[in-house]
């Protein structure tokens, strides 16, 4: 049985390096993590994914609504938005999106991974 | 002040002191042209009367004149009745000496014997008296013993005569009064009334005048009037006598009328004079006592100086109860005027010195908008009110917004209301702000136009910017940091969490609490540097290295045999780069410290942070230590500390190169700025 295809999104590198840690420990494959907007929808149009974990804020490389928007315009993956400020998720914003779930910073890690498998229906 | 009152004094004194001269000449003169009015219908009145009286006079004269007359002939009558009784005739002729001739004559009207006869008369005894008016008077005297004639021409002397005739036994016996006889009866008369008495017939033809020189053949046909002849003027009045049968006239020269008139006029005259003399004198009189009197004080009013003139009256019009008292008057107001002015003065130099004082620009506005005073202090290029002068309208001065607004608060002024406002000018040097209250200015409690004080608030406004300004940074940088809270708290769990996972004995546990809480200090640190900058968003990383490697060397209690070297330029971070590099600045030193040196080495740790090509900033940890073990590649690395510094250089777009040369040293290149 192949493993679900994960990519994390996330500007700061210790935060990526535990997402991973958690989504790898939980039984999938993180086949990519991105810093910036512009390479995780690069990554996202040639690779197949199962689930996308987005940060909100990218700093200076990008927004992760933005991001999470362009990716599921060009094929439909669930997206887990994690953000230091829930009030910056406007519901309008999400066209394409058609299953997501926010969660605030910090997030637990048994959060993180029953929402994960929420998402991907496991 | 004081000349304008003085020159207004002196003409409406000058126009007083005509008027009072012109008042007294004016009824002195209605008193002259009464008099004289008087004066000459008095003239005209007498000299009327004293005519109508003289005429008058003239027609009781001639019925005195007639009686007179009848009288003479009465008593001559008389005398000739006692004559005819007389025996001896011819010696009693001498008794009646009126009768000129005295004689008989028959019934054939022949004159008979002669008793006088006059001297150059033209009878004599035997004359015939028949063809004459003395024959047909005796031949119709009728039975009557004695009748007397009308004046007749009588045939003895071609003279006129009256005849006085008494019937005898055989004829008649006549006597004759001859006309010198009558003219001198008359003539007496006439003397009295200074009149000539004049007789002529029926017809007018003058028998004899009692004056012989004068000259008169004709009576004038008017009775009662005033004739002129031979140059003469004449009261002129005429009755026909039944008595003499003929017409008596009495002529009164005029200058005898005269006489009288021209005396009253004389009187009349020396009387107007003396009246006359008596005005013009009390005129005079007047002048010198009243109107030259009042003249100097005029004078001295014009000429007024408080300070030149003495509080009590001079001595000129001291006699003078109402000049005095006008002096006086005028003094104590001129005292009262002098005072008001000289607090008017100090009043006006304490409004001018307070308005000199304000800042704000004063203007006081008519009803009608125009400005009637102006302080524009400070910069006058740079004001809303450039050309603001006293004279001018308001909408000439601002522009249409303000304008708009000044008109309101003049509308709400003209209601009693005061306003406030704001309002701003765009100028060259930038926006002006000013804030204005508009008051009404009420005089007596009047409405009298608008009092605005207007204050240039432009520094207030832009200070009020200022700290809105400052404020919406200081919002947004507080969103900003509570994002970084989060996001470090984040990156704090998260560091604990992968540190969790690599503890399996109770040794790691104590030294990854140690790693753990040095991970967290040097985050802390930098969120320390950034509270000592101003905008919190940059730190000072070289005072961070300073702190962090101090803090690390007595974290692994080092202090007596590892020293550290710093060359470390002056460089400030991006709280982006800041946490990053101090994470890998904490992971490289921690690293040095727990793992190159051996027990009893004097270790030596060299950082140095310098400014490399293209703005690149180069961070370099060197030891002198043990060096990195045989095969040391980044890729395989299972340390937490060097995959973190792996991480975390290519967060910051930096690179990382190491080398193993008697000790380590870690070598990372990145942009001192994004």
């Amino acid at each position: 049985m192949t493993k679900k295809n994960v990519m994390i999104v996330e500007d700061e590198s210790i935060i990526a390096l535990e997402l991973a840690m958690i989504v790898e420990k939980a039984g999938y494959a993180v086949t990519r993590v991105s810093h910036t907007a512009e390479d995780a929808v690069n990554y996202a149009a040639t690779e197949r994914l199962d689930l996308v974990i987005m940060d909100v804020l990218l700093g200076k490389k990008g927004n992760g609504i933005d991001a999470a928007e362009r990716i599921n315009a060009i094929f439909s993956v669930p997206v887990l938005f994690i953000t230091g400020n829930r009030m910056l998720i406007n519901e309008k914003d999400m066209k394409n999106i058609s299953n997501y779930i926010v969660m605030s910073k910090p997030p637990s890690e048994f959060d993180i991974v029953k929402n994960v498998k929420l998402l991907m229906g496991d | 002040m004081l000349p304008c009152i003085s020159s207004l004094i002196s003409r409406r004194n000058s126009d007083a002191m005509r008027s009072i001269r012109f008042t007294f000449i004016l009824l002195e003169g209605l008193t002259l042209g009464v008099v004289l009015l008087f004066s000459l219908l008095l003239l005209v009145t007498l000299q009327g009367g004293i005519k109508d009286r003289y005429i008058a006079s003239h027609v009781t004269s001639i019925e005195t004149i007639e009686a007179l007359l009848d009288n003479y002939l009465g008593d001559n009558m008389k005398a000739f009745r006692s004559f005819m009784g007389m025996p001896d005739k011819e010696r009693a002729g001498g008794v009646i000496p009126v009768f000129s001739d005295i004689y008989y004559c028959s019934n054939q009207l022949q004159i008979g014997a002669i008793i006088t006869r006059e001297e150059g008369s033209h009878i004599f005894q035997g004359y015939d008296l028949g063809k004459s008016k003395v024959g047909s008077f005796l031949s119709n005297m009728g039975n009557g013993s004695m009748h007397h004639s009308p004046l007749l021409r009588s045939p003895e002397n071609d003279g006129l005569s009256v005849y006085v005739a008494a019937r005898t036994a055989d004829g008649y016996l006549v006597g004759r009064i001859g006309m010198e006889k009558f003219r001198d009866f008359l003539a007496r008369i006439a003397g009295y009334t200074n009149s000539i008495i004049t007789l002529a017939t029926k017809d007018g033809y003058v028998l004899f005048s009692t004056d012989r020189v004068f000259n008169v053949n004709m009576l004038p046909g008017r009775t009662g009037e005033e004739i002129e002849i031979s140059g003469m003027k004449y009261l002129y009045t005429q009755k026909r006598s039944a008595l003499l049968d003929n017409d008596i006239a009495i002529f009164t020269p005029l200058s005898a009328v005269y006489d009288i008139v021209r005396t009253v006029q004389l009187s009349i005259i020396a009387f107007m004079t003396v009246i006359i003399i008596l005005i013009v004198a009390k005129i005079v009189w007047q002048s010198l006592k009243i109107i030259r009197p009042l003249g100097s004080l005029g004078t001295l009013l014009g000429s007024w100086e408080l300070s030149m003139v003495a509080e009590n009256v001079p001595k000129q019009f001291i006699s003078y109860e109402e000049i005095s008292s006008l002096y006086d008057i005028f003094h104590a107001k001129s005292v009262q005027i002098s005072n008001a002015v000289a607090a008017l003065r100090e009043s006006e130099e304490k409004f001018r010195t307070t308005l000199a004082a304000m800042d704000d620009h004063v203007f006081v506005f008519s009803e009608e908008g125009f400005f009637l005073l102006c302080h524009t202090p400070g910069k006058a290029d740079d004001s809303a009110f450039i050309g603001a002068e006293v004279g001018k309208n308001f909408s000439d001065v601002m522009d249409g917004d303000t304008a708009d607004k000044f008109r309101v608060a003049f509308d709400a002024c003209s209601r009693g209301e005061s306003s406030e406002f704001d309002f701003s000018i765009e100028k060259t040097l930038g926006t002006r702000w000013y804030s204005a209250r508009v008051s009404p200015n009420r005089i007596n409690r009047a409405y009298r136009g608008s009092i605005a004080v207007v204050r240039d608030i432009t520094e207030r406004k832009e200070a009020e910017q200022r700290a809105l300004l400052d404020l919406m940074e200081k919002d947004v940088l507080l969103k900003e940091i509570h994002h970084r809270v989060k996001n470090n708290l984040n990156i704090i769990t998260s560091l604990l969490n992968l540190q969790s996972n690599q503890i399996r004995v109770k040794e790691e546990a104590i030294e990854a609490f140690r790693e753990s809480r040095n991970r967290i200090f040097s985050m802390a640190l930098v969120h320390e540097k950034l509270y000592q900058t101003r905008n919190f968003t940059q730190v000072n990383f070289k005072e961070y290295i300073e702190t962090m490697t101090r803090e690390l060397v007595l974290a692994y209690a080092v202090g007596d045999s590892v020293s550290v070297d710093l060359n470390v330029e002056e460089v400030m971070l991006d709280i982006n780069k800041a946490i990053p590099c101090g994470l890998i600045l904490n992971e490289l030193v921690s690293n040095a410290l727990k793992h190159a040196f051996a027990e009893n080495m004097a270790g030596r740790i060299a950082i140095s942070l310098v400014t490399a090509e293209g703005g690149n900033l180069e961070l370099t940890v060197r030891d002198n230590g043990k060096g990195l073990p045989a095969g040391f590649e980044m890729g395989s690395i299972k340390s937490l500390g060097l995959q973190l510094v792996d991480l975390l250089s290519k967060q910051i777009g930096g690179s990382l190169t190491f080398e193993s040369d008697r000790g380590a040293s870690f070598k990372i290149l990145f942009p001192g700025q994004l």
